[in-house]
């Protein structure tokens, strides 16, 4: 009985450890999978230029009023048409991100310059109806997702408020992303957010598309030389960020899942040597009728590679559940680091990112568990199999 | 019956050290048995008995001298080869029986078989014909705590024989079980060395048990003061053993 009870509280000192390791290896690949989709639906554009500096007097540069539904600080438009005179530049966008409420609803609005969006970023996946017709009629693209929610249609008109100011928006068209966080979005021409949010001759960001991707650093240096108020981001360079980011907390996760399996892995240490010297006369009646030193060190190294067997499962099943109630907020710090992501980033996600549970994940925990139980089993097992048969069967 | 000597032991020295002080278990012992005799080792307690059937059965290890069994030089085995000495040359029945609390009374048989690596099919069979031979074919699935002392000490037996060893060393086997517990097993014993030709070694005090030897070596301060066989026997057990 008292045996069971040991048994059973190493076996949860394992599990404990390998539960650590799996949900923070899911949270970390969970953060990893969000941040590479948001930028793989930015590919497209190679750099995005924005305002990174909050001083004011600045010829490009206006302060944000207090609560604003601009989420940047502006960008002056004639900045993007500088940039295009650049060299090795191939296209120049103006966007604007801003947060916007539609039939009562918040959402994130993009305001987008249709002809130079199409050249930079390669245009919208439009799934039902059609890209809105003019530079600055009030027509939208909606997401399939937002447009569920709303209840609406191709060819429903919208209330779409940015501010003080308010539209009513018809319907053009639905696009599609296959994510939902990407799918809550309202594209609408760039001159109607514009003046809908007061912003006339400023965008929040100016995308860049390149002549070819070995002049992107390039471009990025002459940007910055040129506008030096300005944050030039190079889309390869802030992946690399974000999967730096990523690998830090991995590595940070990892070393606590290895803190936890440690302290499980002493835990079988103990419990064996317990059961060695409890079962000093059963070994030492083994080695009297021929047993062989391996053949005892085997009997015990197996039962330390059970307890860790047994431990990592429990603890892979305890951290699928753990995994799934860590609030997904964490997830979102990797994404969040990105400002080029911002945008594409509504405050509705922070409930919709759905966990990853990859198979390295999986059989990192469980290999790990077994791999600490059966070396924390090894001194143990070393004992015994080394025991003298004549001092355990020798009294009662 | 050849007369061949199956353990051989010569001038064996043992001293244990126990804290500060040494007991010098074994002075100088030796003694031959011969193949299919009942060998007794009769003397008081702490005159060394155990401690010579724990150099036979290659569990503990003398300081000088030397110990062969059936042909096997014990001083030159090591490692694995000790354990197979003692898997397959040596039945050994402890003075405390030391069956495996967790098996069961069939497999504490079979334990010897399996660590032979005897085929699992011919272990079943073997196991019955042991326990058959042993009488306790009907016990086969209790576990040892469930058992009297003496048929505690007739699964050791059968245990002891699994392996067809030269030798089976029986260590005090009236010890803890009463008059008619004890004549049966002596029975057993007899009966066993006269079918199968087994050759034991008996270390006791206990006349009841000396009756069925074939030899006595009486045993005094870890050495042989004298050996009977034949008729000596029986004068032996008159005179104070
Ligand atoms: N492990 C040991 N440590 C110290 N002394 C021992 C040990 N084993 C036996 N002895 C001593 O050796 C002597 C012989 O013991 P033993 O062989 O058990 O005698 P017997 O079996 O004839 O009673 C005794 O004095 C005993 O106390
Ligand atoms: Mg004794």
């Amino acid at each position: 009985m008292k045996r069971k009870l040991r048994f059973g509280l190493t076996v949860a000192g394992i599990a404990v450890g390998v539960a650590l390791v799996f949900s923070l290896l899911s949270i970390a690949a969970t953060a990893e999978r969000i941040a590479v989709q948001q930028f793989t639906r930015l590919v497209g554009y190679d750099i995005a230029v924005f305002n990174g500096s909050l001083r004011q007097g600045r010829l490009q540069q206006r302060q944000i009023p207090l609560g604003s539904p601009v989420l940047q600080s502006p960008v002056a438009e004639y900045v993007a048409e500088a940039i295009s005179s650049l060299q090795g530049v191939y296209a120049v966008s103006p966007v604007i991100t801003v947060r916007g409420v539609v039939n009562g609803l918040s959402v994130t609005v993009q305001g987008i310059d249709l002809q130079t969006y199409v050249e930079v970023v390669g245009g919208v996946n439009i799934v039902e109806g059609k890209m809105f017709s003019c530079g600055n009629c009030s027509e939208a693209v909606v997401g399939r997702s937002l447009l569920l929610e709303l209840n609406a249609t191709v060819g429903s008109r919208l209330n779409l408020s940015i501010g003080s100011g308010v539209s009513e928006v018809l319907v053009s068209g639905v696009f599609e992303t296959g994510m939902r966080i990407q799918e809550m979005v309202v594209y609408v021409p760039l001159d109607l957010v514009q003046k809908l949010a007061g912003m006339e001759g400023y965008a929040t960001q100016i995308l860049v598309k390149c002549e070819s991707p070995r002049v992107v650093e390039a471009v990025v240096n002459s940007i910055t030389s040129a506008f030096p108020g300005l944050s030039a981001v190079s889309m390869v360079a802030a992946l690399q960020r974000v999967e730096e980011a990523v690998n830090t907390m991995t590595a940070f996760f990892l070393s606590i899942g290895a803190v936890a399996l440690t302290a499980g892995g002493f835990g079988v240490m103990n419990t064996m040597f317990m059961a060695v010297v409890e079962r000093t006369r059963e070994i030492g009646i083994l080695k009297s009728v021929g047993a062989t030193d391996r053949f005892v060190f085997t009997l015990f190294i197996t039962e330390s590679a059970l307890i860790g067997f047994t431990g990592s499962f429990t603890g892979l099943v305890v951290g699928i559940a753990l995994s799934r109630l860590i609030p997904t907020a964490v997830v979102s710090i990797g994404g969040a680091r990105s400002p080029g992501a911002r945008s594409l980033q509504p405050p509705t996600n922070l409930r919709i990112a759905e966990l990853v549970i990859t198979p390295e994940a999986v059989s990192i925990a469980v290999v790990t568990g077994i791999a600490v139980a059966t070396v924390a089993g090894l001194l143990p097992a070393y004992r015994a199999a080394r025991m003298k048969p004549v001092e355990a069967v020798r009294y009662v | 019956m050849s007369s061949e000597a199956v353990v051989v032991v010569r001038d064996v020295h043992k001293t244990y050290r126990y804290g500060r002080s040494y007991v010098r278990a074994l002075r100088g012992i030796s003694l031959e048995v011969t193949r299919g005799d009942i060998a007794c080792l009769v003397g008081p307690s702490g005159s060394g008995k155990t401690t010579l059937l724990n150099i036979v059965g290659g569990i503990d290890f003398p300081d000088s001298g030397a110990v062969v069994v059936d042909g096997v030089d014990l001083g030159k085995l090591k490692g694995r080869e000790l354990s197979n000495y003692r898997l397959r040359k040596i039945g050994y029945v402890f003075q405390f029986y030391n069956l495996v609390p967790v098996l069961t009374v069939a497999e504490n048989v079979e334990l010897p078989l399996a660590l032979a690596g005897v085929d699992k099919k011919i272990r079943e069979g073997r196991v019955r014909e042991l326990l058959e031979a042993v009488g306790l074919a009907h016990l086969a699935s209790r576990t040892p705590d469930s058992l009297s002392g003496g048929e505690q000490q007739r699964v050791a037996i059968a245990r002891a024989l699994a392996n067809n060893p030269a030798v089976v060393l029986m260590d005090e086997p009236s010890a803890s079980i009463d008059v008619e517990s004890t004549v049966k097993i002596m029975k057993l014993v007899e009966k066993l060395n006269g079918e199968l030709g087994q050759t034991f070694i008996i270390a006791t005090h206990d006349v009841l048990v000396a009756r069925s030897c074939s030899k006595i070596y009486k045993i005094r301060d870890g050495m042989v003061v004298g050996v009977y066989s034949g008729d000596n026997v029986a004068r032996a057990l008159l005179g104070d053993i």
